[in-house]
């Protein structure tokens, strides 16, 4: 068969004319000025007397082992936690938890397992384990959460997911897969909390174990496709890094240090996230461990981390002014003398009703809750000026 | 409702081309094409354990690119037309069936691509691909080039990446997804060295055959 080249350099050419004429008309998402969106956080809360409670959601908890609590909570919905239990990490029984916090009664409602290895495969493939899960939900009360999942390998073969409630987490969407990288859409995981960008895209921080251990924000749309990335470190260090916004252009970000006697990362953004600064050594050490961190109204920056240089066994609330130079406000928890407890994983968020609440792994068998207010907190910060 | 998977195609038709000779032979007699589709139902319908084969595929790669369909494809046909003996050929232009250029550009992409994604540096060229108007459009300069000096495969790959990236039909919404993926970029690399092993042997030995004055 004997064909002439020219019709089809024609139509090659007529491809690529094609191409370009709609791209030039695509509705280009991320085009717009990359701004934060601002949460309640800052307002000021009730007055009241201080309190300061401590609790457990579970303990025991559904499955020997435990791990990576999340809270997410919205005016509508409520407060709930989230984390994984099973019979060990990254084992195929591992199932994503949710409990909801009664503010009446000030308990936690009965733990209901929401995603399985089974129904995380749903239209998605094949999938060995889960992993942590982060969530977050908008003003009209749609909540999302991105969990870790992995078909192949360990941690560093993992990919995030997407499943979306309109009831509170009472039902939950079909999950869709992420594309967030270009090695087989693997090693993307994340540990903290999501936040809005200003025109209601998700900013998702997350990191990278696979050859690099890195950190990234990734910007996903409502329907769950990532539309921007961008890099906050590079090398094998920084990981997991947890945001506090200043304003729409500023905010730190503050990582895990994967270097053994390391201290926490801190990296800014003047540029709602474009760009970062170079990730520099705080005052805290860090055993290698998740921090969660959230802004307060006069001006300091609250962390949760276990500020020891070898162990998880003491978690600390610390407090900065300048993100560089931090000082223990409490110790939420600290083992005993020759007892090797393990603390770790927080996650803390200013409720909707201007209470402070915290979770985290207790001893990788209990997922602890602690709750403050503000008249608590703010005379603990008087304290350390 | 089931999706329906792209990629086990890919695989499918590539496990097809790596058969031996005599199979290849064999199942020509027999249409291809009805075998092709009874495969692809089978791998896409018939639970293996909880799931269908290419549940298990999709869930373990991911996605492979428009490129990989392409090229796959392309030498598919290719192979299928010499084994009918009914060979496809352009008037005057034997370089419009070199598969080697386009190897090429998947090497050249591959290297501006993966160093950089696997955070080296604070450079993230996958990050591009996201709002990917300077990328788009050199692309589109190099798809051009390649057409007009009658590279017709590479400029075919470039032409229907642009096309599928514009119309997004895969889920990723990055427009390296469409031109690369690692399993293509891992084939052209071995396909290129051994190539270049090969033309280095030769010339040795050519080198050793050359009688002494």
């Amino acid at each position: 068969m004997i064909i002439s080249e020219k019709p089809i350099k024609s139509a090659v050419v007529a491809t690529i004319v094609i191409s370009v004429f709609l791209y030039l008309t695509l509705d280009k998402e991320n085009s717009t000025a990359v701004q934060f969106q601002l949460t309640g956080d800052l307002k000021p809360g009730a007055t009241s007397s201080p309190r300061y409670i401590q609790s457990f959601i579970c303990n025991p908890c559904d499955g020997p082992s435990v791990h990576a609590a999340t809270l997410v909570d919205s005016p509508i919905n409520g407060l709930s936690a989230y984390w994984w239990g099973g019979s060990r990490e990254g084992g195929k029984d591992v199932k994503i938890f949710q409990s909801h916090w009664n503010p009446g009664k000030r308990t936690w409602q009965e733990t209901k397992p929401i995603i399985s290895v089974e129904s995380a495969r749903s239209g998605i493939g094949y999938i060995k384990k889960l992993g942590n899960v982060v969530g977050i939900e908008d003003n009209a009360g749609l909540r999302s959460l991105f969990y870790v999942s992995v078909s192949l390998g360990g941690w560093s073969g993992s990919a995030l997911n997407m499943v979306q409630s309109q009831d509170g987490g009472k039902s939950w969407s079909e999950p869709k897969r992420l594309v967030t990288s270009p090695f087989f859409n693997v090693s993307t995981l994340v540990r903290t909390r999501p936040f809005f960008y200003e025109d209601g895209d998700f900013g998702i921080p997350a990191y990278h174990e696979f050859v690099g251990k890195f950190a990234e924000i990734l910007r996903v749309n409502a329907q769950g496709e990532v539309v921007g990335k961008f890099r906050v470190s590079k090398g094998r260090r920084a990981l997991q890094p947890a945001i506090a916004i200043s304003n729409t252009q500023s905010a730190e970000t503050y990582m895990r240090n994967s270097v053994r006697g390391g201290q926490v990362l801190r990296s800014i953004t003047e540029d709602g996230g474009t760009s970062w600064t170079t990730p520099q050594d705080t005052n805290v050490p860090n055993p290698d461990s998740a921090v969660a961190v959230l802004r307060h109204r006069s001006g300091y920056t609250l962390m949760v981390a276990n500020d020891l240089h070898k162990s998880r066994g003491r978690l600390s609330l610390l407090a900065s002014r300048d993100g560089a130079q931090w000082a223990r406000v409490y110790v939420l928890e600290e083992s005993a003398e020759g007892v090797k407890g393990s603390y770790s994983y927080p996650s803390i968020i200013r409720g909707h009703r201007g209470i402070y609440h915290i979770v985290y792994t207790w001893n990788r068998q209990g997922i602890r809750h602690i709750w403050f207010n503000d008249s608590w907190l703010e005379k603990r910060l008087e304290n350390l000026s | 409702m089931t999706t329906l998977h792209f990629t086990p195609v890919v695989i499918l038709i590539a496990f097809l081309l790596i058969l031996p000779e005599q199979f290849a032979e064999r199942v020509r007699g027999i249409r291809i094409l009805p075998l092709v589709i009874i495969l692809w139902l089978f791998m896409e319908f018939v639970p293996i354990g909880p799931l269908p084969v290419n549940a298990y595929l999709q869930g373990i790669i991911g996605e492979l690119s428009i490129s990989s369909l392409i090229l796959v494809g392309w030498l598919f046909f290719q192979r299928q037309t010499e084994l009918s003996g009914t060979s496809v050929t352009i008037k005057h232009n034997h370089r419009w069936f070199d598969i080697k250029p386009t190897m090429w550009m998947i090497v050249v992409l591959s290297l501006a691509l993966y160093p950089a994604a696997l955070g080296l540096g604070y450079i993230d060229t996958y990050s591009w691909g996201f709002d990917p108007t300077y990328l788009f459009f050199a692309i589109t300069i190099l798809g051009v080039a390649l057409a007009i000096n009658n590279f017709f495969l590479a400029a075919s790959v470039i032409a229907l990446a642009l096309l599928g990236y514009t119309l997004k039909i895969q889920s990723s919404l990055n427009l390296w997804d469409y031109l690369i993926d690692p399993i293509l970029a891992i084939a052209c690399w071995v396909r290129l060295l051994r190539l270049l092993l090969k033309r280095f042997r030769d010339y040795g030995l050519n080198k050793k055959n050359v009688p002494v004055p």
